[in-house]
C-alpha cells in the first residue's frame, strides 16, 4: 500500500516534470526557429545588396557573394530538419524551390555577358526572386511568431498548472508520511508498553499473569512467548517451594534421627533386658514385645522420612537395565521365599513374567538407587496380590525402547489395584492404603527416579480393572 | 680569481655561446619549416551552369585534397570563361579547372602543367561542340542561318564559340556579323541551351556534356532541339598546376587524384564531385585544341 502511494507520487512528479520540460524544449525550440529565420531573412538581404553593387565599386569579390550565396542555401536546409505542422513544411518547400531559383537566376547573371539592357533584365528578375524570399520569410516569421505567442502562453499556463501539481504532490506526501509515521510508531510502541506492563507484572510476584490482549505480527509471537515463559517461570517456583520444603523436611528428619533413634534403641534394648532376664509373667512379656515391635516401626519410619526428605546422590554409570531388572527380580524372588514374608494368604504362588528386550539400549544412572525402585514396586505388586486377590499373583516386568531418547520399564501386577481417586495420591508422603505401610516407599521411589535427570513414573489402573501399572522413563546414554 | 677558476668560467662561457647558437641555428630552421608547411594552394574554377552549386562540389574536393595533401587547397571562381587568364597574374593562381580553350591558352602563357583529367557519371573525360536549333525552327544547315539569332557561351569557350566560328569559316561565312541578325553571349553552356528553347534564339552552340545532363534531367529537351553540327572531342576539364610549383607538392597532388577512386573516402568525395575518377591528360588533345583556336582566331580577325 505504502510502496504503491509512493509510486503514485513518483509517476505524478515525474509526468508533471516531463510535461514542463516537454513545453520548455517546445518554447526553446520555436525561438530557435525565430533566430534562423533572422539569419535566413540576413543572408538574403546581405545577397541582394551583392546583387545590386555587383560590378560596381562597392562591390564584393564574387568568392564572398558565393559564401554568402551557399551560407544563405545551408540556413535554408537547416528549417527541413525540424518537424512543421503541413503548412508550413510546404512554405518551407516552397521557400527551398525559391532560393534553387535565386541561385539559378544570379548565376546567370553573374555569368553573363549579354548586352546591359539584357544584364540589367537578369538582375531584376534574380532580385525579385530575392524579394520572394524574403517576403515569404516574413510571412513564415510571423506564422512562427503567432505559434509562438500562443505556445508561450499555453506552455506558461501549463507551468503554472504543473506548479501547483507538484505543490499538492509535495504537501500531501508530507501530511501522508506524518500520518504513516504515527501509525509506524503506535503500532510498535503499543505492544511494547502491554508487553512492559506484563514484565512489570511479573517482577511484582503476579506470576500467573498471562497477556489476554491479541498483539499484531511479530508482536504476538513474542506475547505468546512470554505466556509461556512466565507459566514456566511459575512451574518452576513452585518446584522450588517444594524443594525447599523438602530440604526443611531433611532437616527435621535428620534432626529427629539423631534426637530420636539412639533413645529408641537405648529404650529398645532396655526392654529386651527385662524381656530375657527379669521374671516377668507371660501377659507383662507380650507388652515387652510389642513395645519393642512399635520401636521397631519408629524407627523404620523414621529411616523412610530420612530417605525422602534427603535422598543420597546418585553416582551415574552406564548400565544395563535388563541386568539392573534382573538382580532387582531376583532379590525380590528372595523376599517371597523368606520363611519371614510368608502368610497364610500367601499359600497361593506368585509369578513373576518377564518380558524383557535384549537390544534395549544402555542408560546412565545409580544401579543401586534403580535397583531399590524396583524392588520397591515389585515388593508393593507382591503386597496388593496377597492382600486382595484369590487368582494366582502375576507381577509382569517389561523393558522397551519407547523412543530414540528413552527406555520403558512397564510393572504392572494383577493385585486388587485402587481406585482412581487415590490413584492421584499415590506418590505423595505418608499416603498409603496398608495397615502396617509408613506411606514413604512409592513417594521415596518417585523421589529417586526423578533424580535421574529427565527420570518420570506414573501409576495407572490395568485397563481389565485389576491391578495397578507403574511405567518408568529413563533417558539413553547419549552418544556424545 | 685563481687560474683554475679563471679558466673554468671561460669553459662555462665557450659553452653557453655554442649552445645559444645551435638554439638560434635550430629556431630559425623550424620558422622555414613552419613557413614550408603553412603553404597553401590557389586553385580557379570556370563557371558551369550554377556556379554556387558548382563551388559545393568543388569544395568537397578542395577539403579532401588539403586534408591528404597537409596544405590548405582554396578555390576561387570566375565569372567569365576567360578571366581565368588574368587572375593568373592578379591573384597569383597556383592552378585551375580549365575548359579546352583556356588550358590550351594558359599552358602556353602561364607555364601550367595538366595533371588530370575528372571523368564524368556517364564515363566521358571528353566533350565536343554542338550547334542546335530548336525542332519547329525549319534550321538544317549554314545556309538556313542567315539572318537568325545565335547565341553563344562565351568568346574564351572552345565548344561554345571558337568551334562554330572555325566551323562558318569553312563554310566560306567570313562576315558574321552581317551573316546573322544578332549574336549573344548567355556565359554558360545551359544557358545557351535555354535561350534557343526559350525562343530568345534561334541556334544555339554548346557543349554536349551539358546538353546530355539537362536531357537526363528532362527528356522533352532532346525532343525539342535538333543538334546540326558536332566538333572533335577535347578533354572537358583539366587540372593545370603551374610548373614552378614544388614538384613533389605536384606529384602528391597528381597521385591523390588518380588514386582517389581505390579508397572508400575518396569514393565518396567522388560521388559528391560527381564524377568516377581522374586520368591523365593527352597532350595531343590541346595541340588540336589549339589549332582550331587559331583557324577560330583568324576568322574573328578578318571581321
Amino acid at each position: 500500500m505504502l510502496f504503491l502511494l509512493f509510486l503514485a507520487g513518483t509517476i505524478t512528479t515525474l509526468q508533471t516534470i516531463n510535461k514542463t520540460t516537454t513545453n520548455l524544449t517546445s518554447l526553446l525550440a520555436l525561438h530557435k526557429v525565430e533566430v534562423i529565420r533572422q539569419k535566413l531573412v540576413i543572408n538574403v538581404q546581405t545577397v541582394q545588396s551583392n546583387l545590386y553593387t555587383a560590378g560596381t565599386s562597392f562591390g564584393k569579390e564574387l568568392d564572398m557573394i558565393v559564401d554568402n550565396v551557399l551560407e544563405l542555401d545551408d540556413t535554408a536546409q537547416t528549417c527541413t530538419d525540424c518537424h512543421h505542422v503541413p503548412l508550413v513544411e510546404k512554405e518551407i518547400l516552397n521557400l527551398q524551390e525559391l532560393i534553387r531559383h535565386y541561385k539559378d537566376a544570379l548565376s546567370y547573371f553573374i555569368t553573363s555577358t549579354a548586352d546591359a539592357q539584357r544584364i540589367k533584365r537578369l538582375q531584376v528578375f534574380a532580385a525579385d526572386i530575392g524579394d520572394k524570399i524574403l517576403k515569404n520569410s516574413q510571412w513564415m516569421a510571423m506564422t512562427a511568431n503567432n505559434s509562438l505567442r500562443k505556445k508561450t502562453t499555453s506552455a506558461m499556463a501549463e507551468v503554472a498548472g504543473s506548479k501547483k501539481i507538484l505543490i499538492g504532490t509535495l504537501a500531501i506526501s508530507f501530511f501522508l508520511g506524518i500520518l504513516i509515521s504515527i501509525y509506524f510508531i503506535r503500532s510498535i510502541t503499543k505492544p511494547i508498553e502491554e508487553l512492559l506492563g506484563a514484565t512489570r507484572q511479573i517482577k511484582s510476584g503476579e506470576l500467573q499473569y498471562q497477556i489476554e490482549k491479541k498483539l499484531p505480527d511479530e508482536f504476538g509471537e513474542l506475547a505468546t512467548s512470554f505466556n509461556e515463559m512466565a507459566a514456566s517461570i511459575q512451574d518452576q517456583y513452585k518446584l522450588l517451594q517444594k524443594t525447599e520444603r523438602l530440604a526443611v523436611v531433611g532437616e527435621l528428619a535428620a534432626g529427629m534421627a539423631h534426637e530420636i533413634k539412639n533413645p529408641m534403641a537405648g529404650i529398645k534394648v532396655a526392654m529386651e533386658v527385662l524381656d530375657h532376664d527379669s521374671p516377668l509373667g507371660q501377659e507383662d512379656k507380650a507388652v515387652l514385645h510389642r513395645v519393642i515391635k512399635e520401636i521397631d516401626r519408629i524407627t523404620a519410619l523414621l529411616k523412610g522420612l530420612l530417605n525422602y526428605a534427603r535422598p543420597p546422590k546418585p553416582e551415574m554409570h552406564s548400565l544395563d537395565i535388563n541386568q539392573i531388572l534382573d538382580t532387582s527380580i531376583n532379590s525380590a524372588q528372595y523376599a517371597l521365599q523368606n520363611p519371614k514374608n510368608k502368610s497364610s494368604e500367601s499359600k497361593q504362588q506368585i509369578k513373576i513374567v518377564k518380558d524383557l528386550n535384549p537390544d534395549i539400549p544402555s542408560i546412565v544412572a545409580d544401579p543401586s538407587q534403580l535397583q531399590q525402585v524396583f524392588l520397591n514396586l515389585l515388593l508393593n505388586a507382591v503386597d496388593a496380590i496377597s492382600s486382595g486377590s484369590e487368582e494366582q499373583g502375576i507381577i509382569t516386568v517389561q523393558s522397551r525402547q519407547s523412543s530414540k531418547e528413552s527406555v520403558e520399564i512397564i510393572i504392572s501386577d494383577n493385585g486388587k489395584g485402587i481406585d482412581s481417586q487415590s490413584l492421584g495420591e499415590i506418590f505423595k508422603p505418608f499416603f498409603t492404603t496398608k495397615h502396617q505401610g509408613t506411606g514413604l516407599g512409592l513417594a521415596i521411589t518417585k523421589r529417586l527416579v526423578e533424580q535421574h535427570k529427565g527420570g518420570s513414573i506414573i501409576a495407572s489402573n490395568n485397563p481389565e480393572g485389576k491391578g495397578i501399572t507403574f511405567t518408568i522413563n529413563l533417558p539413553v546414554e547419549s552418544e556424545s | 680569481m685563481s687560474r683554475y677558476t679563471r679558466a673554468a668560467y671561460n669553459s662555462f662561457a665557450g659553452q653557453f655561446i655554442a649552445c645559444l647558437l645551435i638554439y638560434l641555428f635550430c629556431s630559425a630552421a623550424m620558422v622555414v619549416s613552419a613557413s614550408a608547411q603553412t603553404k597553401q594552394l590557389l586553385i580557379g574554377i570556370e563557371p558551369e551552369h550554377n556556379i554556387f552549386d558548382q563551388m559545393q562540389r568543388y569544395r568537397a574536393l578542395s577539403n579532401y585534397l588539403s586534408e591528404q595533401l597537409g596544405v590548405q587547397v582554396k578555390l576561387t571562381i570566375m565569372s567569365r570563361y576567360g578571366e581565368v587568364t588574368s587572375r593568373f597574374k592578379s591573384l597569383r593562381l597556383d592552378g585551375a579547372f580549365l575548359t579546352p580553350y583556356t588550358a590550351t591558352m594558359c599552358i602556353d602563357t602561364w607555364n601550367l602543367d595538366p595533371i588530370v583529367n575528372p571523368v564524368n557519371l556517364n564515363g566521358e573525360s571528353t566533350s565536343q561542340g554542338y550547334i542546335f536549333v530548336r525542332k519547329d525552327s525549319g534550321i538544317r544547315g549554314i545556309k538556313d542561318m542567315k539572318g537568325k539569332n545565335i547565341v553563344f557561351v562565351d568568346p574564351a569557350t572552345m565548344e561554345g564559340y571558337l568551334f562554330p566560328l572555325a566551323l562558318l569559316k569553312r563554310s566560306g561565312i567570313a562576315d558574321m556579323r552581317n551573316f546573322f541578325n544578332r549574336f549573344s553571349f548567355s556565359g554558360s553552356h545551359a544557358s545557351a541551351f535555354f535561350a534557343v528553347l526559350d525562343g530568345r534564339a534561334d541556334i544555339g552552340a554548346a557543349k554536349n556534356t551539358v546538353f546530355n545532363k539537362l536531357v537526363h534531367d528532362d527528356p522533352s529537351i532532346q525532343q525539342e532541339l535538333v543538334i546540326i553540327a558536332q566538333s572533335h572531342k577535347f578533354p572537358e576539364i583539366t587540372l593545370c598546376i603551374r610548373s614552378d610549383i614544388d614538384n613533389d607538392l605536384r606529384t602528391a597532388l597528381s597521385t591523390i587524384l588518380l588514386n582517389m577512386d581505390k579508397t572508400a573516402e575518396g569514393q565518396k568525395v567522388l560521388k559528391k564531385f560527381q564524377a568516377l575518377r581522374f586520368i591523365k591528360p593527352n597532350i595531343d588533345a590541346f595541340v588540336r585544341v589549339k589549332k582550331m583556336a587559331q583557324e577560330a582566331q583568324s576568322a574573328v580577325a578578318g571581321h
